[in-house]
């Protein structure tokens, strides 16, 4: 999925420096992070900085209208259901950010364990017990492109190694702790019986007094 | 005994069996799967591999996306998706999904496997696709089937965009499906690699080890296929493009031959042109690439890092007044070329982009499976055995700026005359207007499924001239009118300039008179348009000539406008 907006993102940003990128080596750095619920949904924030050619540029492309931006992912992420996107820029410090959420973006192998697929162009490193730091490099013409994200496993997660799955793709796979409902007629009915038994039992041994 | 615990303990193993009996009588309810399904309206013969393959394009040519979300409190368990096309796809094996937990989401989408036989479809045809869908909700397995409707088109109809119209911000999203048309492209259809041997035993007389890697030799190259096509007597020659709405989409539907329908017919559009020199380059090992703008499209062969582009229409024909020379093709190509790397231009139109034929196909933009065909054959050795004849038999005139420039020394000029044709009255069945029309032009009523004002059309067996007859209910005014057709046309892509040039009687009837050009990508239209008010609204025609002038057909166009009348 990473790879995937960054490769949307790498053709908009070519397209704005083609005009000036001829001569000297221009570098982006994208910053995202995907915040992965408990259902294997996703919530994406994509956070973009420019210089002032590459503001003013971005302007006159996306910024004008930052609909088709919406129109592209949902093109190049149709493996997921994308919905909720909000687009912002902040003029005085040349920044905009792109928030969308993605559902099915995680895929359930039973027993709380999930794939989240992670491309082989993707360098994983494991921060903490449920956050994930990728990056990704790439180079267009005289641009460099740096990725970074940071993936965050739900709260629960017991424990998360990149791997590969069942055809043999690469996967951060994941488990969260299953929810199991207490049978609690059971419980209550087996708690019942037994002080039941008892109590006839010791109305056998505690006679009343006369 | 004690009576107190003996009575407590008698209604606890009571209430102890009534807690066994809830347990096991009383379940939660049943989990709900809610069920969104997105479709294509249509899809296109000619890119039946594409819809196939998942990775094509990051997958963007999927024909059905389930997205499936569990709404209930439960587990749902082995949910299985399984699509079918009737008569053209069984059930497919399901895609399983072991379980689905309270609030997720699964997508599935479904890339249609078409047979081949897919590419024998002519003409529009209606299709479904169902949708079977399978799970256990936590107390049952429940099954479903639904159905979403679809069509097939015409294996020669290309639709240039399927973004919806209310989402087309610019001229190159009307032409979002161009990737496409590296399908058209065929290098491995046996009748093009037969042509290509042939070309290269009998006109090429081989080539060097190493070939094509010379600028001369990628030039000797384009030169034996482009004279071949001269002297073959290969035309240019245009096929309609009409506005169509399909689904929520409203597209430029074109139809678009096979290369090997153009080779062995003779004469083709400028992007039919394209494709057939990229199927024989490319099938004869070369790397082979379109230009395309929003009015052309011409070919070019890769190499290195650059392209040697070509005109391949300057092959023109006798109707159109000249035929270029390979160099004279080659330097046109060039200036094209020239023209498009900075955006365009009015002539030959705003720059769309290029299709890398090869790295396309390698994509997954495949062309379909063809059939070997005797019959095509023949008519390759007959082409074959009319150039080892003498070549093109029909007298050609070379007229380079205007100027009419003699060949060998001896200016060549030809007599023959355009075949007389006849007129048929075409009688309007509800009695508003009447038209005569050439009686070999196609006639078509109603051509734009769900534009009611579009009444009639008709075109040239060339395709080259077409006639448009709209009446407008409710209209008050002639320019409301043709800014009515004008937003029609735009809507879906088309660029339309236009003028009111004055009034004229036809019949006994006072007409306004409006001429034009519109633009869709590969022709450039111009035409005259007559419009009149009448009592109930505005009735009128327009006549136009594709990539070429209206004056060419003048005797004929007079005729079809003196004849229109208006009955009130």
């Amino acid at each position: 999925m990473m790879k995937k907006v960054a490769g949307l993102m790498t053709v908009i940003f070519l397209y704005v420096f083609t005009a000036f990128s001829q001569t000297q080596m221009e570098k982006i750095k994208m910053e995202f992070e995907f915040k992965i619920d408990d259902v294997g949904n996703a919530e994406v924030v994509y956070k973009q900085s420019a210089t002032a050619m590459q503001w003013k540029i971005l302007n006159q492309t996306i910024g004008q209208n930052p609909s088709l931006l919406k129109r592209d992912l949902m093109h190049q992420l149709s493996a997921y259901e994308l919905y909720d996107f909000k687009f912002s820029k902040d003029d005085m410090n040349r920044t905009f950010i792109l928030t969308f959420k993605a559902k099915g973006v995680s895929k359930y192998k039973g027993n709380g364990v999930w794939d989240f697929k992670i491309e082989k162009e993707i360098s994983p490193r494991q921060v903490s017990k449920n956050v994930w730091y990728l990056t990704m490099t790439n180079t267009e013409g005289n641009v460099l492109y740096e990725m970074y994200a940071t993936l965050k496993l739900p709260d629960n997660v017991e424990k998360s190694e990149i791997t590969t799955d069942e055809f043999g793709k690469r996967v951060l796979r994941y488990k969260v702790p299953v929810k199991k409902e207490l049978p609690v007629f059971l419980i209550l009915g087996a708690v019942s019986g037994v002080l039941g038994i008892v109590l006839i039992g010791a109305s056998f041994v505690f006679k009343p007094k006369s | 005994m004690n009576k107190k615990f003996l009575f407590s303990g008698v209604v606890l193993i009571i209430l102890s069996v009534v807690f066994f009996g809830l347990h096991f009588f009383i379940k939660p309810p049943p989990s709900t799967l809610e069920i969104q399904l997105r479709s294509k309206p249509a899809v296109m013969p000619i890119a039946y591999k594409v819809y196939g393959n998942p990775e094509a394009l990051d997958g963007r040519f999927w024909l059905v996306k389930a997205v499936l979300t569990n709404k209930g409190e439960q587990n749902i368990k082995n949910l299985k998706i399984s699509y079918r096309v009737p008569d053209y796809i069984d059930w497919t094996t399901p895609n399983i999904y072991k379980e689905v937990l309270p609030g997720q989401t699964v997508v599935d989408r479904f890339y249609p496997k078409f047979p081949s036989k897919i590419i024998n479809v002519m003409n529009p045809t209606p299709a479904n696709v169902e949708i079977r869908i399978s799970y256990n909700n936590g107390r049952e397995t429940v099954e479903e089937i639904r159905k979403v409707p679809f069509q097939i088109r015409g294996r020669n109809e290309f639709i240039y965009t399927d973004i919806p119209v209310e989402e087309i911000a610019d001229i190159t999203d009307a032409y979002d499906n161009s990737y496409l048309l590296a399908a058209f492209v065929t290098p491995e259809d046996p009748i093009i690699k037969y042509f290509t041997q042939q070309l290269q035993q009998k006109v090429l007389k081989g080539t060097a080890a190493g070939a094509f890697t010379t600028p001369d030799e990628i030039l000797r190259f384009m030169e034996a296929v482009y004279n071949f096509e001269v002297s073959t007597g290969m035309v240019y020659a245009g096929t309609l493009g009409l506005p169509e709405k399909i689904g929520n989409t409203y597209s430029i539907v074109q139809r678009i031959r096979l290369p090997r329908e153009v080779l062995t017919g003779g004469a083709g559009l400028c992007v039919e042109l394209s494709t057939l020199f990229c199927s024989i380059a490319v099938s004869a090992g070369l790397k082979c690439g379109i230009f395309l703008t929003s009015k052309h499209a011409w070919p070019a062969i890769l190499s290195g890092d650059r392209p040697y582009p070509i005109e391949a229409t300057m092959i023109g024909g006798k109707g159109l007044g000249k035929v270029g020379s390979f160099q004279e093709a080659i330097r046109a190509g060039e200036q094209n070329f020239q023209i498009w790397a900075t955006g365009g231009n009015e002539r030959i139109g705003i720059q769309i982009g290029f299709l890398d034929i090869n790295q396309l196909q390698s994509e997954g933009i495949r062309p379909p499976e063809l059939q070997d065909d005797v019959a095509l054959r023949k008519k390759v050795d007959e082409l074959f055995a009319k150039l080892e004849g003498g070549g093109r038999e029909d007298k050609i005139i070379i007229v380079k700026d205007q100027q009419q420039e003699t060949d060998g020394g001896t200016v060549i000029t030809t007599t023959t005359q355009p075949p007389v044709v006849g007129f048929n009255i075409y009688k309007d069945p509800a009695g508003v207007f009447s038209i005569s029309i050439p009686s070999n032009w196609i006639v078509t009523e109603y051509p734009v499924p769900g534009v009611s004002y579009f009444v009639l059309g008709a075109s040239s067996p060339d395709s080259l001239n077409a006639l448009e007859v709209y009446v407008l209910e409710g209209f008050v005014s002639t320019d409301d009118a043709i800014n009515e057709i004008v937003t029609l046309i735009e809507s879906a892509g088309g660029q339309v300039t236009y003028r009111k040039v004055g009034k004229k009687r036809i019949g006994n009837r006072q007409f306004v008179k409006y001429t034009g050009t519109t633009v869709f990508p590969g022709t450039s239209t111009s035409w005259e348009a007559y419009f009149t008010v009448t009592g109930t609204g505005v009735v009128g025609f327009s006549i136009g000539a594709t990539n070429t002038s209206l004056n060419t057909q003048r005797r004929i166009i007079d005729r079809i406008i003196k004849s229109f009348r208006v009955y009130e």
